[in-house]
């Protein structure tokens, strides 16, 4: 009996070990890129492996390099794991995988679907892995990464894709969404657009750029800003950081609460405004089906806080100049709006806030609404979009300090 | 102090119907109702119950009229020994048949979500050891495992659900009807065999200690996993979006894989792992015992415990012959035996209960 009681134990215990695997004999890919092959069936694959040995306080790789690079082509995602380790000698892991970076130029192509479907084959892959377009060659955007900050890659990547909660200027978007969005295929699907490389400098506002047009010296090269669109799982076009903020705000979820914007001061033009947005509320989205062209209605409701106002001018105790003020921002807001709709019905003919998401509340059956065609009747629909503005406060200060007083050296 | 007598009582029986019938959310039945129910599958359950209430009603009433005696005694009571025979083996086939195909399922999802390089039949094997070692233990100890996790078991799902309730959008089950009432209904019928351990636990009516114990249990337990079904299957629905979750395997595993905990606490999936274990290891153990007791009563054998582990190597061998999990689940449960059991267990109870009205016309 205690034989046996042995090696039932030995069998339960030890079943375990087949599948064991020592982290000593691991290798971490934290970030992965894909490029356009030579041929179309073809892929340039990039890993970027993390070193946990980099930058620990003593020990033998104090002086490591904190990760490694390599760059080779494969015939897809899912067999270039076996083919990087004709060169790493550890067992290649995805388990801790953070971005998933793709060229502009893979994604454009009409394969890109394919390409990436047969990713989430692989087991290891994580469905909330970033994904992140680049303009130039992913390999080349992977490599020029340099954060000043942290010390390991890694983090790096966790923090700046979580950051998009914070500024809104680039989306949330993973690969569960696009995955999602591209097989329901009634909206589009954004994802965040990104670069080291440099584009045509220029100084607009704080968030009209596209990635690489932010003139920013020194740090770490790399700007994420924007977003690309999709349609039917190919990237199509892209927004900038203003547009994908108001994308987001048009959504009906509430995805990016709190942002700080400048307006132009309405009573004293050469000055800016700066604003916190926040947009805890849903968007209202109402449909009339039975006219026409489809007619839509939004709402928006959005509170904002004044934070600074530079032209000196008291918007806070003068009621009738803050109510000046509320008229003159909802209008600015509502066309700035309605101009980014036309704009997704005119160039891109699909919609990229998900609306469809309350569209499909208007119907019982699945065959009523395959019937109605959203993705046909969006581009010609008739949209009208309101604004709900309501100034909820002022910031940390109640009035504006008397400039032109304080330059006149006079007592403030 | 309560003297064993082999019996079981309500939360027991609660316990039994609550994990073999809800531990379905986490193996491949929503692949197989998905297609059918699209973005209104989590209505099949519900509509299902309300489609069995009443052949389940008739069953009660028929195992009343012979207090002792269990669904196998009963069907040979009232339909003779040449006809009797032949239900009981079809009721032993479908009992024989979920056990093994459904166990055989387990394995591959732990092949293909977690263990790839771990060998398919020591996975089996230790899955079915662990069930049979539950099962010989006997009613008394298999009841009162299941009620003993329960708990723990639910709380798990819990916190999953918890956990998952960040990516989860209302608006995917819209179009609420989703494929039209009247196929929602076919499917329901066609998919009633998802509550099919709900009729073959009624082969425990005896055991249990008094009648109400039973009706109550059942409802009870039914309530709890009929919830639990469509609560879940709404769950997936709501993150993966049709079509997208019917391309997924296990989509209870996919879900565990996204679940995080803040920014940096990932990678949870190993703590849904033991539950998840646990639950079908008992779920087994309980399926083992009842096929045990089809068998022997089918064949009138008093002694069944016995039976457990000759039966036990018989799933085991036969459960590793079907190539992969296409053929296992795709071919044999979805056109076999869910498809093929719904009539037996919507029609049994009409027949059993016409044929011992007749019985009592009979013997007057």
């Amino acid at each position: 009996l205690k034989k046996k009681i042995i090696i039932i134990s030995c069998l339960l215990l030890l079943g375990g070990c087949y599948d064991r695997s020592e982290i000593e004999e691991r290798a971490f890919v934290i970030a992965t890129g894909i490029d356009k092959g030579e041929t179309p069936d073809q892929i340039i694959v990039t890993f970027q492996i993390a070193n946990p040995q980099a930058g620990v306080e003593k020990g033998p790789g104090k002086d490591e390099e904190p990760a490694e690079i390599i760059t080779f082509p494969a015939p897809d995602f899912l067999t270039a794991k076996d083919l990087a380790n004709s060169s790493v000698a550890r067992k290649i892991t995805f388990s801790h995988m953070g971005v998933f970076v793709v060229s502009e130029e893979l994604a454009r192509t009409d394969t890109f679907l394919q390409t990436l479907k047969s990713s989430i084959r692989e087991r290891e892959l994580r469905r909330h892995t970033y994904l992140i377009v680049s303009r130039e060659k992913a390999s080349d955007y992977i490599r020029g990464i340099d954060p000043k900050l942290e010390t390991r890659p890694h983090k790096f990547y966790d923090l700046m894709s979580g950051r998009w909660r914070d500024t809104g200027l680039v989306p949330h978007s993973r690969l569960h969404e696009y995955f999602l969005r591209s097989e329901t295929n009634m909206d589009s699907f954004l994802s965040i657009y990104a670069t080291n490389e440099n584009f045509e400098k220029k100084y607009i506002a704080e968030d009209e750029y596209l990635p690489g047009e932010i003139e920013l010296y020194g740090g770490n090269p790399t700007q994420m800003i924007g977003s690309a669109v999709f349609k039917n799982g190919i990237m199509i076009g892209s927004l900038n950081g203003e547009e994908t903020r108001m994308t987001l705000s048009l959504r009906p979820k509430a995805e990016a609460e709190i942002m700080l914007v400048t307006f132009p001061d309405p009573l004293d033009t050469g000055y800016k405004l700066s604003i916190r947005f926040i947009k805890q509320e849903r968007t209202k989205i109402m449909f009339n089906k039975d006219k026409n062209p489809l007619q839509i209605n939004v709402n928006v409701p959005i509170n904002l806080d004044i934070l600074a106002v530079p032209s000196g001018v008291d918007y806070i105790t003068d009621i009738e100049k803050q109510k000046l003020l509320k008229e003159y921002l909802t209008e600015l807001i509502e066309d700035k709006l309605i101009e980014l709709v036309e704009r997704t019905q005119d160039e891109f003919e699909i919609n990229p806030f998900n609306w469809s998401s309350q569209f499909r509340r208007e119907f019982i059956t699945l065959d009523q609404l395959d019937a109605f065609n959203w993705r046909q009747s969006y581009p010609n629909a008739d949209v009208k979009i309101t604004v709900d503005l309501s100034i909820s406060g002022f910031g940390k200060s109640l009035q504006p300090p008397p400039i032109e007083k304080i330059k006149e050296g006079k007592r403030g | 102090v309560k003297i064993s007598d082999g019996k079981i009582g309500t939360r027991e029986f609660v316990s039994l119907i609550a994990l073999t019938i809800g531990a379905k959310i986490s193996d491949i039945t929503p692949n197989l109702l998905i297609p059918h129910g699209k973005v209104a599958s989590w209505l099949i359950p519900i509509i299902s119950t309300i489609l069995i209430i009443g052949p389940f009603l008739l069953l009660i009433i028929v195992l009343k009229k012979y207090e002792t005696k269990n669904l196998i005694e009963v069907i040979y009571i009232t339909a003779g020994k040449y006809v009797g025979f032949l239900i009981a083996f079809i009721l032993f086939i479908i009992m024989f048949s979920t056990t093994t195909l459904n166990s055989r399922g387990y394995v591959e999802i732990v092949a293909s979500m977690f263990y790839q390089e771990t060998p398919h039949s020591l996975i089996y094997l230790l899955i079915l050891g662990g069930a049979y070692f539950i099962a010989n233990r006997g009613l008394e100890a298999i009841g009162r495992t299941a009620w003993l996790a329960l708990p723990y078991i639910k709380l798990s799902l819990l916190i999953y659900i918890i956990l998952i309730w960040k990516e989860v959008h209302f608006d995917f089950l819209f179009p609420i009807l989703g494929p039209g009432l009247k196929d929602l209904v076919v499917a329901s019928t066609k998919q009633s065999t998802i509550l099919g351990e709900f009729f073959l636990l009624a082969i425990l009516f005896p055991l249990v200690r008094k009648t109400k114990d039973y009706t109550l249990g059942s409802y009870i337990g039914l309530g709890i996993a009929v919830i639990e079904l469509s609560f879940f299957l709404a769950l997936y629905l709501m993150v993966f979006d049709y079509p997208h979750v019917e391309r997924l395997g296990y989509p209870f595993h996919h879900i565990a894989r996204i679940l995080s905990l803040g920014e940096f606490i990932s990678n949870l999936e190993g703590i849904f792992l033991t539950f998840w274990v646990i639950t079908g290891v008992i779920r087994f153990g309980i399926m083992l015992y009842l096929t045990a007791m089809y068998f022997s009563f089918m064949l009138k054998i008093k002694e069944f415990e016995p039976l457990l582990l000759p039966l036990t190597t018989l799933i085991f061998i036969l459960g590793l012959l079907p190539e992969n999990v296409a053929t296992t689940m795709f071919v044999f449960r979805s056109e076999f035996l869910i498809q093929g059991g719904a009539p037996v267990f919507l029609f049994l109870p009409v027949i059993l209960w016409v044929l011992s009205l007749r019985k009592k016309e009979n013997a007057l």
